[in-house]
């Protein structure tokens, strides 16, 4: 016994040293499966603070007198600490990490029929930045005075000055650092991405057969080129306002705190909004366009048709992507934007909704008729579909200038942009992890559990932002720590809202916990056997073709486009089956 | 429906040895004797992205390409500020528009490192094209000897040293107009030239790290190919980074 | 079953030449159309025109080159099949 416990020590330690190994390999290895890990763990990590950030926000908005524990009662400026992290969270490191880099890393390679990235090495190297602009982000909550205040979208000349705020010091230097560094992140996965679509497709993936998620990544690849370093020239001249007295964004006689900031200088904030908002708008396409792409093809393949109008579909990814590019004015239309540019840009802004429409009326056309089955990711991509149509509905509304002017510091474009975005954007990727956990893990998720997953994470999501809408059209402004306490018919005003704003505050508190099933979920299913069959969704794109799960086989060879379903929906013929089946 | 397809260029016969590259550096080593097409290896059988050194070359190509996307935006949104911050003025005591733009002098040195860039852009084609020249690339694909790399060497040297020259020349400007008491505090016009500047050498700085290390993949390398990738995307990012450093120079030189 | 798609030419001219002509319209009739806060509208009044116009221009550089960008990585996947 002695000798045999003698013998398994070693043996137990080099199991041991075999494991931190391939771990460790799994950690630094530069293969696009781990990188897409790596992706998926930053915005894990980033997802969850930024709820709690939010359920904080929530919990202060309806009760201001509720203190925190261990910490005491929230002050109007740790508020605007907490908007400031929850937006750069879930923005940043949130809804463009997961659906672009995370998932593009798991899936865009086999779903092309090739078995890597363009550039494996600055694909881990853009990772590694993105992790260390998470860091970068995080110790900001550590250093003196606390993170920035002035919102993800750090407005000068707020953000220009260290006296306008406790966490505009050090903080907004970490915050410039951090999202400079994921800008750089951004650009050279986006780099790979748009290689690895151009270059790297199976023989026969001609780009009319790519399935519509590869568009989604490629067009959301191309706007981050454009976009992210537009974000570095602006955050560069931000950090010259800063500390070396250039005045870029500060326009002359700014008082910041009873000092005068800069004496001379004929810069302008505005400025600012042009380059930040060239980036931010596109910003949102990058977010949402990988979920579109999922959508239409999910819903395809549950619905067991084609997508219906494909070719229309690939032209309206593309159009929105390039009309994406032309609209970020309308994000300054009460900014001291020219009111003719306004209009220009509010014409482009509209017309966004057109190619949206295409791809809501080629959603429902899809699915109109058809008898779908409707597991977990079914049901996440159909509340897609609702929660796009809910928040873009408000969309041509916030488009208008007249309308806008009154809307925009209101909680009316909270619940805009939480919905088609935020929701929308993450019930994407919940879809996609449905879809795609049967390929990646060979196993699937329980349903029962999804569906509950479902139906309460879309009750919270509506039951969450819906009232925002209505709390906005009453009046109540972005931004303000408190809601209570303001003398005069203001006050009366936003006081008639506080019953909602309590029922906001517990629907969001229930959508967090509508979130533990999906965790349960996760955990129950990871730690069972493998059981699930090949392809158990009978799907047809290229990642589910049985020669991807041997990797480096022989090469992947495309016959057809996507969604091959025979017409009673009974048979498919996948994208790489060279023949088809024999008619019925 | 056609699934496989013959590279164009393989159909594509020149009769002038030396005219095989015709600029574009498409070629891999050569089709002519390598028993590329249809003598046995054929290329066609194997999956699009690793059928030779003509699709690694691509690759590289394509992926310098949307990297020159995001360098050009980055000049874009500078270049954008900087007519806007031109013209920016404000409303003083009298109710006058008062722009505080003072246009800088520009060194006159600037139009010496143009033309060295200019130069050192020439030798780094010399080099590129020397890598696809196609009897001399062919018996360095065999393994005769390394006539191309060793030229290619030659002239990416020279690219260096003149690179260097450029870089310091750049630091010359930027000593004489501090000596003419012109800082990067003093005027928003020249925050601009030493932003545009700065940003430009720091880009070129990235083009020389390039050049010692194509140089030394000219030296270690075994596969010619990854030789060839190294020089010719060096080359191409020389040359770009050359004519963003044009249009600096005309903005600074006459856009003030 | 189904026949793979012919490699058809892509009509991107058909698409987007008409967009872009309907926003060069839009834009050329935004003068009689403006819209926004008045005191964006009075601080614009009280604005000289070339800073005016340095915006617009700057409006244009922006969103020129960034369409320019956009269309050029959409050709370069066109480019190859």
């Amino acid at each position: 016994m002695n000798a045999s416990a003698q013998a398994s020590k070693p043996a137990f330690r080099r199991s041991l040293i075999q494991t931190l190994a391939r771990m460790t390999g799994a950690i630094f290895s530069t293969h696009h499966r781990n990188v897409g890990f790596g992706y998926l763990a930053i915005s894990s990590l980033a997802v969850i603070l930024g709820s709690l950030l939010s359920l904080l926000m929530r919990t202060h908005l309806a009760w201001p007198d509720w203190p925190l524990p261990l910490h005491g009662p929230i002050l109007p400026e740790e508020y605007l600490a907490l908007v400031t992290m929850h937006g750069t969270l879930m923005l940043f490191f949130v809804l463009t990490v997961a659906p672009q880099a995370g998932f593009g890393n798991l899936i865009l390679p086999a779903q092309i029929g090739a078995t890597r990235m363009a550039f494996p090495k600055i694909n881990a190297l853009a990772m590694w930045i993105t992790a260390l602009a998470l860091a970068i982000l995080l110790s900001a909550f550590f250093v003196p005075g606390g993170s920035p205040i002035s919102g993800w979208t750090a407005y000068p000349p707020f953000s220009a000055s260290a006296l306008a705020g406790p966490g505009q010091g050090l903080g907004l230097d970490l915050w410039l650092a951090s999202i400079a560094l994921f800008a750089l992140g951004g650009t050279l996965g986006a780099v790979n991405t748009l290689t690895t679509v151009v270059k790297l497709r199976a023989e026969g993936m001609i780009w009319q057969r790519l399935p519509l998620t590869v568009w989604g990544w490629f067009t959301a690849a191309l706007l981050g080129v454009i976009a992210f370093s537009v974000l570095i020239a602006a955050l560069l001249l931000l950090f010259c306002d800063r500390h070396l007295h250039t005045s870029f964004f500060i326009p002359s006689g700014t008082l910041i705190n009873g000092v005068l900031l800069q004496p001379q200088g004929d810069g302008s904030p505005l400025l600012w909004l042009h380059l930040f908002w060239f980036f931010g708008h596109p910003e949102v396409y990058i977010a949402i366009l990988p979920g579109m792409g999922l959508t239409s093809m999910v819903i395809a393949n549950f619905a067991r048709r084609r997508v219906f109008a494909y070719r229309l579909m690939i032209a309206t990814t593309l159009l929105i992507g390039l009309l994406g590019i032309l609209v970020w004015g309308h994000h300054m239309f009460v900014a001291g934007l020219n009111p003719f540019a306004g209009t220009a840009f509010a014409l482009s802004s509209m017309a966004i909704a057109i190619p949206a429409t295409a791809k809501v009326l080629s959603w429902l056309a899809t699915v109109w008729g058809s008898r779908p089955r409707l597991p977990a990711a079914m049901l996440f991509a159909l509340g897609f579909v609702s929660l796009f149509v809910a928040g873009g509905l408000t969309g041509p509304i916030l488009a208008q200038p007249i309308l806008d002017e009154y809307l925009h510091n209101t909680f009316f474009v909270v619940a805009h942009f939480h919905l088609i975005m935020a929701m929308a954007g993450i019930f994407g990727l919940f879809c996609a992890t449905y879809y795609w956990f049967p390929l990646v893990f060979r196993r699937t998720l329980n349903e029962p559990l999804g569906k509950l997953h479902f139906w309460a994470s879309i009750l919270g999501a509506y039951a969450t932002f819906l009232p925002m809408h209505l709390t906005g059209l009453a009046g109540e402004p972005r931004h303000y720590a408190q809601l209570t306490g303001i003398p005069g018919p203001a006050g009366r005003l936003l006081g008639n809202t506080m019953p909602l704003q309590q029922h906001i505050t517990v629907a969001a508190l229930f959508l967090f916990c509508a979130q533990l099933p999906f965790l349960y979920n996760l955990v129950r299913t990871l730690l069972r056997p493998t059981d699930a069959a090949e392809n158990p969704w009978a799907a047809t794109t290229m990642e589910w073709a049985p020669a991807n799960a041997s990797a480096e086989s022989t090469a992947a060879v495309v016959h057809r486009g996507p969604c091959h379903y025979s017409e009673n929906g009974e048979t498919f013929t996948p994208q790489w089956e060279s023949e088809a089946h024999p008619p019925e | 429906m056609p699934t496989t397809t013959t590279p164009p260029e393989l159909d594509r016969r020149h009769d002038d040895l030396y005219e095989g590259d015709n600029g574009s550096g498409r070629r891999p080593p050569n089709d002519k004797r390598t028993g590329g097409n249809g003598d046995g290896d054929n290329w066609n059988d194997q999956p699009q992205g690793r059928r030779g050194p003509r699709e690694r070359l691509n690759r590289a190509r394509a992926g310098l390409f949307f990297g020159l996307f995001a360098i050009f935006m980055f000049f874009v949104a500078v270049g954008t500020t900087f007519f806007v911050r031109k013209a920016n003025a404000h409303v003083d005591a009298y109710s006058h528009w008062v722009n505080d733009w003072l246009p800088t002098a520009i060194p006159s040195i600037l139009w010496l490192n143009t033309a060295v860039l200019l130069l050192s852009s020439i030798s780094a084609e010399f080099a590129r094209r020397s890598m696809f020249r196609e009897n001399d690339a062919l018996d360095e694909w065999f393994g005769y000897g390394r006539p191309t790399s060793r030229r290619a060497a030659i002239w990416l040297s020279v690219t260096l040293l003149l690179g260097s020259v450029f870089l310091a020349g750049q630091w010359v400007a930027w000593n004489q107009l501090a000596a003419q008491h012109t800082y990067f505090r003093g005027n928003p016009s020249s925050h601009f030239f030493y932003i545009l500047t700065a940003m430009h050498a720091i880009h070129l700085l990235l083009g020389v790290g390039a050049l010692i290390a194509a140089l030394i993949v000219l030296r270690r390398a075994r596969q010619f190919a990854t030789r060839q990738v190294f020089v010719d995307t060096t080359a191409w990012y020389w040359h770009a980074m050359g004519f963003l450093w044009i249009l600096l120079f005309l903005l600074l030189e006459y856009g003030q | 079953m189904i026949a793979a798609p012919q490699q058809r030419k892509w009509p991107v001219a058909r698409i987007t030449v008409p967009v872009f002509l309907g926003l060069i319209l839009a834009a050329a009739g935004t003068p009689v159309l403006a819209q926004g806060c008045a005191q964006c509208l009075d601080a614009t009044q009280a604005t000289p025109p070339q800073v005016q116009s340095a915006y617009r221009h700057g409006i244009y550089l922006l969103g020129g080159a960034g369409a320019a960008f956009f269309i050029a990585g959409v050709l370069l996947l066109r480019r190859n099949p």
